[in-house]
């Protein structure tokens, strides 16, 4: 036993020295944290000196009781589904398009990956001016200036901000996602193209059997990245809409609750749902896409 | 198995990590071996600030020589929501803060503050404070903690809008425009109808004759100011939003009363049939005074301390402001009610402050002019503070007083006839009806109730189709079943 | 269009192009494209001339691009005002010890788990990689607890006071960087990329595992590490909310973006517009001008590892 265990830490020990560094990094900043999140949700805490009585579930009753909650679960939902529709393929697109484009084609690529570098405060600051529904918003100045009437924009009744609050997060996001997909275009042997050609395949053929192909690989590991990602939607509401219902999202009301509110027990109850759905949606969503992988090999 | 080794002996040290470092109770050294104490002060202005800086600075060598016991460090502190559970957690916050009149409250129960009673009846203070504001800061029979000052909420008029729409002019030719006609009558609005149509009149007239999108007034509808405001009108529509049932004995919520419903659809006409408010419908207390200093607007309701606002960051001439108490309203008995709600911004004290720190801090409060005391020392700091605020530009206007004792009394009265750089015919009909009218806020779950009605009200300006009186009794039975039930417990 | 005729790559080539409507669809890509990179410049820009501009300009009911007058003294005076020099050189180092942590500890532990390969490796890959799924804000009170709970232990055990030392409370600011499974992800793919055998022969020739880091694999990896720079880089310019907790005691150490971000919580601020959107304009420029510099690299390293920020 005594000698296994030599031969054990013989073997590994050097490994467990240059990796333990990071590990304590890791312990302090994150799973310590997140432990002692899940702890406090059990329990009625006042405030982070004084915690109270073991209540099982009650925080956790509390927050599914409460609208504000559910409906910012809804909106989430509504988040994740416009960023499907507008944020996922706008990179995708682009990408194929400059790729395509011999002229002015290091401009493109350099104008459309600029507001990538914008700290997100500052650029949500900055939409802020853009979409006031007063005539003199930015955006409603400059309709007013083609002699159109102005638009309520964030509140257009019947119409919930979210789909405006996914277009500037892809705005901010769409440059960079798009070098993915441009450098896994670049790996395209020309010789595949020509093959298609020689077949007879159209553009259209030509994309479908050898173009997204190779975007395939990326498209399912950015599709999960940006539903991570969307879950995560935080400044922008929160400056842009502040606390309309209609697209208040998940870490706003978990801001708002553990934060602002100081219920510290109900936020780490929400805290842990968050990401006990983001660890499931995740999971199942590998599970799925492995899957079709196999099957499909 | 030793895959199973690793996971346990990093799952052990993990809990040991959280295990140790559990504790952040700290040594609060607070008075060095020399026996001085430090006091840390949050309200001490912001660097940029430099005329402020130095006024602080001087007030703190003051105090130091007459009370070398204490060692002031200035130490700007901006109240937050998103901080401060964690200063407060790890004793970090500063020994005395300003927070916002919402606050105290939630500050208590969460045990952040503590209370200062005992030093404050030593001072004799304690009697000599505005009841109204004490009775804000009183939980359980305990003081938490001392009023900057106060605040009423009124009518604050953009008076270059009702020029341009000539609703009125410069009658006494002195530069001013006046908000009374020959006679004296007013020519603001007093009565919520008036309201109304000068609100809708306003916006449509700015349209017609320069072509300006102008909002006739201002209302503010998140961070739960749409709920604070919102209250004031309820009460001159005649009712309040909580009350006491004397049969069963019991407080209960009275968010859908017929004034309360009155008072919604009162808001959803102005915006639908007048579109005489924002067309942003989601709107705090620091955008009212972008509307109204780029003239966007030209009404907004209003805390008198906060009337500065649109003159500091937007330039507006002070000569163009004029504040008017919140117009009356009427029932259904055709009985008008006129009430101001009315509070105080507190100073308060971190939970982790000694006593010798809290008397050190609130000795230091005469030296910077927010003390009952009327000493030479108390005298001269409060005209300083006048002079930086005249050389800064900004307005001056009579305070609402935080201490009711006589002298105190007399020796501010003195003081700002001297200081007020406002035309004050245009702010008298506000001070004048104040003692008459004002009313404190609703005594329970306030804060839950204001958020709860933000979301009424945000529905109202958000969707046309929406229903005042359903909005209503939803909100009512959501803030009685979660809130006011346990208020009879 | 001669360079059309030359278009050899790509799913139209030279060939396509003889026809007309090829030509006209390429039109029409440019013309997309151009519209598409206006429009991701123009906040900026717009950001940038508007600072210049009066209240009564920004919120003028017809649109003008450009500012009656620009005044550059303007800049200089709100610079010098707000003492952003200061906050620039606080951003500036704490991006750099950002930096290094980052580069150092997400590095090694990639290393452990990509190429040293230790028994149990697995489990803390996983533990590492489920981190990504946690939203930063769930962890931040509790974190600062923790923090603020070493930091009195420090004071009590050496008897010391560590908020007078300058700086001292950019310790943990840098030190999270090294704790970050994005960056750690990106190591991994690019060092599990790299052929084994070259491992293997350093360690018959005797090499110690951090020998083997530092001669091998360090030298091989400068293009992971520049993107892994400008990314951090990036992210500590943003971050403000755990640099606000850490620098309340000593606020002459704050950040840039803890300054813009104090100007939107405080809501009786004595801001003017003219103001608030200069210090927007003060937190930009710098990741703008990096970024220029920088873009051909991000442009390849990206190519490289095949993962965006």
């Amino acid at each position: 036993m005594v000698g296994n265990l030599k031969r054990f830490f013989g073997k590994n020990l050097g490994g467990y020295l240059i990796m333990l560094p990071s590990v304590i990094l890791f312990a302090f900043f994150i799973w310590v944290p997140l432990l002692k999140n899940l702890h406090l949700s059990f329990f009625d805490v006042t405030n982070y000196d004084t915690i109270g009585d073991f209540v099982a579930f009650d925080n956790y009753k509390t927050i599914f009781a409460n609208d504000l909650f559910i409906r910012s679960l809804l909106n989430t939902l509504q988040y994740i589904g416009w960023s499907l529709l507008i944020g996922f393929f706008v990179p995708i697109f682009l990408a194929l398009l400059v790729n395509e484009a011999v002229h002015f084609k290091g401009i493109f690529r350099t104008a459309l990956n600029i507001p990538n570098f914008i700290p997100g405060i500052a650029a949500t600051a900055i939409w802020v001016y853009f979409f006031r529904s007063e005539q003199n918003g930015v955006l409603n100045s400059i309709l007013a200036n083609l002699g159109i009437d102005k638009v309520n924009w964030l509140y257009t009744p019947n119409w919930s901000a979210i789909p405006l609050i996914v277009l500037t997060m892809t705005w901010k996001g769409a440059g960079a996602t798009m070098l993915i997909y441009l450098a896994a275009l670049q790996t395209i042997d020309s010789t595949y193209y020509e093959a298609a050609r020689i077949e007879g395949a159209n553009m259209w053929w030509r994309l479908r059997l050898v173009t997204f192909p190779t975007l395939f690989q990326n498209m399912k590991t950015l599709l999960i990245l940006q539903v991570i990602a969307v879950f995560q939607v935080f400044y922008e509401p929160l400056m842009l809409t502040k606390q309309n219902p209609y697209s208040y999202s998940l870490l706003q009301i978990l801001y708002k609750t553990a934060i602002e509110d100081m219920k510290i027990d109900e936020g780490a109850a929400m805290g842990v749902i968050v990401s006990l759905m983001l660890f499931i949606l995740t999971f199942v969503y590998l599970r799925i896409v492995n899957r079709k992988q196999k099957a499909g090999a | 198995m030793k895959k199973m080794i690793v996971s346990v002996l990093l799952l052990a040290s993990l809990f040991a990590f959280y295990a140790c470092s559990n504790d952040t109770s700290g040594s609060s050294n607070a008075t060095t071996t020399t026996g001085i104490t430090d006091i840390t002060i949050g309200f001490w202005p912001e660097s940029n600030l430099t005329q402020d800086v130095e006024m602080y600075e001087d007030w703190e060598r003051l105090f130091e020589d007459d009370y070398p016991q204490y060692n002031i460090v200035g130490q700007p502190y901006v109240y937050d929501t998103a901080t401060f559970p964690a200063l407060a957690s790890t004793g970090q916050l500063p020994v005395v803060f300003e927070t916002w009149f919402t606050e105290p409250e939630k500050l208590v129960s969460k045990g952040y503050v503590r209370d200062i009673t005992a030093i404050l009846s030593e001072l004799e203070w304690l009697d000599k404070m505005d009841d109204e504001m004490r009775a804000e800061l009183t939980f359980d029979e305990l003081v938490y903690g001392i009023p900057r000052d106060g605040y009423g909420l009124g009518l604050f008029l953009n008076l270059e809008i009702f020029e341009m729409v000539g609703l009125m002019t410069d009658i006494d030719m002195d530069g001013i425009v006046d908000i009374y006609d020959e006679e004296g009558n007013p020519l603001y609005p007093t009565t919520m109808d008036e309201l109304y149509e000068t609100s809708a009149f306003i916006s449509h007239e700015m349209m017609r004759l320069y072509g300006e999108e102008v909002a006739g007034l201002v209302l503010l509808s998140a961070n739960k100011n749409g709920g604070w405001q919102f209250s004031n009108l309820v009460w001159n529509f005649g009712e309040a939003l909580q009350v006491y049932d004397e049969t069963t004995e019991t407080w209960r919520a009275n968010l859908n009363s017929p004034a309360a419903v009155k008072a919604l659809e009162w808001i959803y006409e102005l915006k639908w049939t007048e579109e005489a408010l924002p067309a942003t419908p989601s709107l705090t207390y620091s955008d009212w005074y972008i509307y109204i200093g780029t003239n966007q607007a030209a009404m907004a309701f209003v805390g008198s301390d906060a009337i500065n606002l649109p003159v500091t960051n937007y330039e507006m001439p002070k000569d163009y402001i004029a504040f008017v108490p919140m117009p009356q309203g009427t029932d259904d008995q055709m009985q008008t009610h006129q009430y101001t709600l009315f509070g105080g911004t507190p100073f308060m004290f971190s939970a982790r402050a000694t006593d010798e720190q809290v008397r050190g801090a609130l000795l230091f409060m005469e030296y910077i002019g927010r003390s009952p005391e009327t000493s030479e020392i108390a005298v001269q700091s409060i005209n300083r503070g006048n002079t930086v605020a005249e050389n800064k530009g900004m307005t001056i206007v009579p305070s609402i007083k935080a201490w009711k004792d006589p002298a105190y009394l007399m020796m501010m009265a003195e003081i700002e006839t001297r200081y007020v750089n406002v035309y004050m015919p245009n702010f008298e009909p506000f001070y004048d009806g104040l003692a008459t009218t004002k009313r404190p806020e609703e005594p329970y779950y306030t804060q839950e109730m204001y958020e709860i009605l933000d979301g009424v009200i945000q529905q109202v300006l958000t969707n046309e189709n929406a229903n005042p009186e359903a909005l209503l009794n939803s909100a009512n039975t959501s803030f009685e079943t979660n809130y006011m039930s346990q208020v009879n417990d | 269009m001669s360079r059309l005729r030359s278009k050899h790559e790509g799913v139209l080539i030279f060939s396509d192009y003889k026809k007309t409507s090829f030509r006209i669809l390429y039109v029409a890509v440019l013309i997309f494209l151009a519209v598409a990179a206006i429009i991701s410049i123009f906040p900026p820009l717009w950001l940038f001339l508007s600072s210049f501009k009066t209240p009564e300009e920004i919120l003028a009911n017809n649109f003008v691009l450009f500012p009656e007058t620009m005044d550059f003294k303007r800049i200089s005076e709100i610079w010098q005002q707000f003492q952003f020099g200061r906050f620039y050189i606080n951003s500036f180092i704490l991006v750099a010890g950002a930096i290094v942590c980052s580069i150092t500890f997400n590095g090694l532990l990639a290393y452990g788990t990509a190429v040293i390969k230790p028994k149990g490796w697995k489990v803390i890959d996983v533990m590492v990689m489920a981190t990504l799924l946690i939203p930063a804000m769930i962890n931040i009170s509790p974190l600062y607890m923790n923090i603020i709970g070493i930091f009195n232990r420090i004071n009590e055990l050496f008897d010391t006071n560590v908020w007078q030392i300058p700086y001292f409370s950019y310790l943990p600011l840098w030190l999270i960087y090294g704790a970050n499974a994005y960056y750690y992800v990106l190591f991994k793919v690019y060092f599990s990329s790299l052929p084994q055998p070259l491992f293997e022969a350093a360690k018959i020739d005797g090499a110690s595992q951090i020998q083997m880091f530092r001669y091998i694999l360090f030298p091989l990896s400068l293009p992971i590490i520049a993107v892994v720079t400008i990314f951090t880089m990036n992210a500590a310019w943003s971050d403000f909310l755990l640099p606000y907790l850490m620098t309340r005691v000593n606020q002459s150490e704050q950040p840039i973006m803890v300054k813009l971000y104090n100007m939107y919580a405080n809501q009786m601020a004595q801001v003017t517009m003219q103001e608030r959107l200069m210090t927007i304009m003060f937190s930009i420029v710098p990741p703008i001008i990096l970024f220029m510099l920088f873009q051909r690299q991000i442009a390849q390293n990206v190519a490289t590892t095949g993962l965006k920020e």
